[in-house]
């Protein structure tokens, strides 16, 4: 049975976001490797957003290990709950074939995929009353907000 | 960032929730229009059946040695085309069967069951149903997670597009009184054919031929768009969670999408080649087939598969006129009896319909649209290739026009053949000497009447409908399609002069 998010306890949102971050990893990588012989650029952003991704989950498993000290981190996946939470996406099934991605619009999915991550936390933070769920959340989501800013500099950049 | 959060003893560890919110979406793909019915969902045997490892070699193989079959009748067999097995299964029966009913009802089916990448894709694979993993840290040729051998290069950028295709086909028309008659020149060309697409993966990765070189592929994809059977996820959200992307990389289950499509992200059939593959590989059962209702694709993206429509289209007329016309003088300048110089003209003739006469004719109306619709028009390509699309429905009616006396016209040469392939005077089944009987041939002008008038119906109705997403304004879209109606209308009226008489 898929729980909703905000019926999860601080150390299963944790750990789920830590799971997030460690999965896009995953994507991101693949993807690279899908892409390995096309345009450059784009194989190399795809690898930078993995390694921004494995940054994002040290933060997480540092807060973890803060809040919970040598506590296990509980196997929870996205499948476990009703939401998406973060998730990039390509947005045409055929660049592979037409060699039309760009690498502006890996960061472009990028940030859309941040900002609906910090979006999704910070409604969670306002609809819940515990307190202590609404600081987590709202922690989370500057933390996404953080995500966005560094890719729009990165956005700032290519322009 | 601010310590907001507290140690553990502090934090609650149960369900806190008061109140339920709805989870955020993530920009799915728009809705599809109309009905599906989940084909694997409503019969699991089918889904048991295209999920075996074994089922694409399964239907492949049978096939493949019919074609080795025909492939030996053009060499060995009768010179005489109505009585060799290559001619009349190939060139009719395929062609009625590939235009008429797989297209328009099963997409890219014949992709499934092709045997032309067959030894290709084995040697590239290594493996005739097995899908195998790269080993990690080795040096093994790999996309994704599936190894495979060959150079595994990528095809050019360059050309990576059906201009090709586009013109492999009309070259490949532009002959077609040698192979459609000659059964040792059909050999010739689809023996190279086969050969090519066998070298092709052993250098580039995937499957490049069917992609961007074979001939057939070209309209195969065009005409998809139609049809009324798609491969598709389910749910989007699955897939936004899901990030293995087996449908895109492969696993020990499947093949990762050999046609380099991203299956889960996929809108549209053009290169689909229903290989299964992705239903297979993908480990939340969240790719199908589903059946749609006809014309439900609706995205021309580049002028490549403009021109696509512009040919089939105008080919469509050329070998009405050609074939089923009265006028003798066109058969025997595509069969070169009038010489080398005629047969040049001829060429030229019918290469400059679909590659000047057409796409400026419609560039033309394009403009008037524009400029009769006011208002502020969106960019010339987007609103272009947005027009193009209602030549789909009614090029694929065309053909289904043009084809249809072929098979019924000429179906007794089926069962001749059947009985004696190769022409050597056998009659395997006792129907070697049934004399020709053209079935229904006062009705086939009647039928093909109708066809076409289906043909513009649709048209209209597509060429009404893209004009409603390009102009938000009702009167703008009206005035915008106008001429783009008439301009089918006449194409139409082409087509039914030809076949009324
Ligand atoms: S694209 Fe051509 S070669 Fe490839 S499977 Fe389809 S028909 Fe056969
Ligand atoms: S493997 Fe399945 S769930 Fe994952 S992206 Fe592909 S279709 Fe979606
Ligand atoms: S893997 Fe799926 S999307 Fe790709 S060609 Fe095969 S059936 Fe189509």
């Amino acid at each position: 049975m898929k729980k909703n998010i905000q019926e999860l306890s601080p150390m299963e949102i944790l750990a789920l976001a830590i799971h997030i971050e460690k999965e896009n990893q995953k994507a991101f990588i693949s993807f690279s490797e899908m892409f390995e012989g096309y345009d450059e650029d784009v194989v190399l952003k795809f690898k930078e957003l993995s390694k921004e991704e494995s940054l994002h989950e040290a933060v997480l498993s540092k807060k973890f290990t803060d809040l919970f000290g040598d506590a296990k981190i509980p196997e929870i996946t996205e499948f476990d709950v009703e939401e998406v939470v973060e998730a990039f996406d390509i947005d045409d099934s055929e660049h592979l074939i037409f060699d039309s991605l760009k690498s502006k619009k890996i960061y472009q999915l990028a940030l859309a995929a941040e900002k609906r991550a910090f979006q999704f936390y910070l409604n969670a933070s306002q609809k819940v009353k515990n307190s202590e769920l609404s600081k987590l959340f709202k922690e989370l989501s500057e933390l996404e907000n953080s995500h966005s800013n560094w890719i729009e500099e990165k956005l700032k950049q290519i322009l | 960032m601010s310590e907001i959060i507290q140690p553990a003893t502090n934090v609650p560890t149960g369900p806190e929730v008061v109140q339920k919110s709805a989870p955020t979406p993530l920009t799915p793909p728009p809705p599809p229009e109309g009905w599906r019915i989940d084909l694997l969902q409503k019969f699991p045997k089918l889904k048991w059946l295209v999920k075996q490892r074994w089922f694409q070699f399964a239907v492949i193989l049978p096939n493949l040695i019919l074609f080795i079959m025909f492939l030996m009748a053009g060499i060995w067999g009768s010179p005489v085309g109505n009585r060799n097995i290559i001619i009349v299964f190939v060139w009719i029966l395929w062609w009625f069967l590939l235009i008429s009913i797989m297209v328009p009802f099963f997409s890219r089916i014949w992709c499934t069951i092709c045997p032309f990448p067959f030894f290709g894709e084995w040697m590239q694979r290594g493996s005739l149903t097995t899908p195998k993993l790269a080993r990690p840290g080795t040096k093994d040729k790999k996309v994704g997670l599936n190894r495979y051998w060959g150079l595994n290069l990528r095809w050019p950028k360059a050309l990576s597009n059906i201009w090709v295709q586009d013109f492999s086909f009309l070259a490949l028309c532009t002959f077609s009184a040698f192979y459609l008659t000659r059964p040792l020149v059909s050999t010739i060309v689809l023996g190279a054919l086969i050969v090519v697409a066998t070298i092709l993966p052993l250098i580039f990765r995937q499957r490049v031929f069917c992609n961007y070189i074979c001939p057939v592929s070209g309209f195969l994809s065009l005409y998809s768009m139609a049809s009324m059977t798609e491969v598709r996820s389910r749910d989007y959200n699955v897939c936004l969670k899901c990030h293995d992307k087996s449908c895109l990389v492969g696993n020990e289950k499947g093949w990762g999408c050999p046609w380099f499509n991203f299956p889960s992200k996929m809108e549209r059939n053009n290169y689909c080649g229903l290989c299964m593959e992705c239903v297979k590989s993908c480990p939340h059962d969240n790719m199908t087939v589903r059946l749609r209702p006809f014309a439900s694709d609706t995205k021309i993206k580049g002028y490549d598969e403009a021109f696509k429509a512009f040919i089939m289209l105008s080919l469509a007329l050329a070998y009405s006129v050609i074939y089923l016309g009265p006028w003798g003088i066109f058969k025997s300048l595509a069969n070169m009896q009038l010489g080398v110089p005629a047969f040049i003209e001829y060429a030229i003739a019918l290469w400059s319909i679909p590659v000047v006469v057409v796409p400026g004719l419609f560039s033309i109306v394009h403009w008037i649209s524009r400029k009769f619709a006011g208002g502020q028009p969106k960019p010339w390509k987007e609103s272009f290739l947005m027009m193009v699309y209602p030549l789909v429905p009614l090029g694929l009616l065309a053909w289904i026009a043009f084809s249809l006396p072929l098979i019924f016209v000429n179906g007794s040469y089926i069962l001749m053949t059947l009985s004696d392939p190769f022409g050597w005077g056998w009659n395997l089944f006792h129907t070697a000497h049934i004399p020709w009987t053209p079935l229904f041939a006062h009705w086939m002008p009647l039928v093909q009447v109708i066809l076409m008038a289906i043909g513009l119906a649709l048209a209209l109705k597509a060429t009404f409908k893209q004009a409603g997403k390009l102009y938000s304004n009702a009167k703008e879209s009206i005035r915008f399609a106008a001429p783009m109606a008439i301009f089918m209308t006449g194409i139409v009226i082409l087509f039914v002069q030809l076949y009324a008489n």
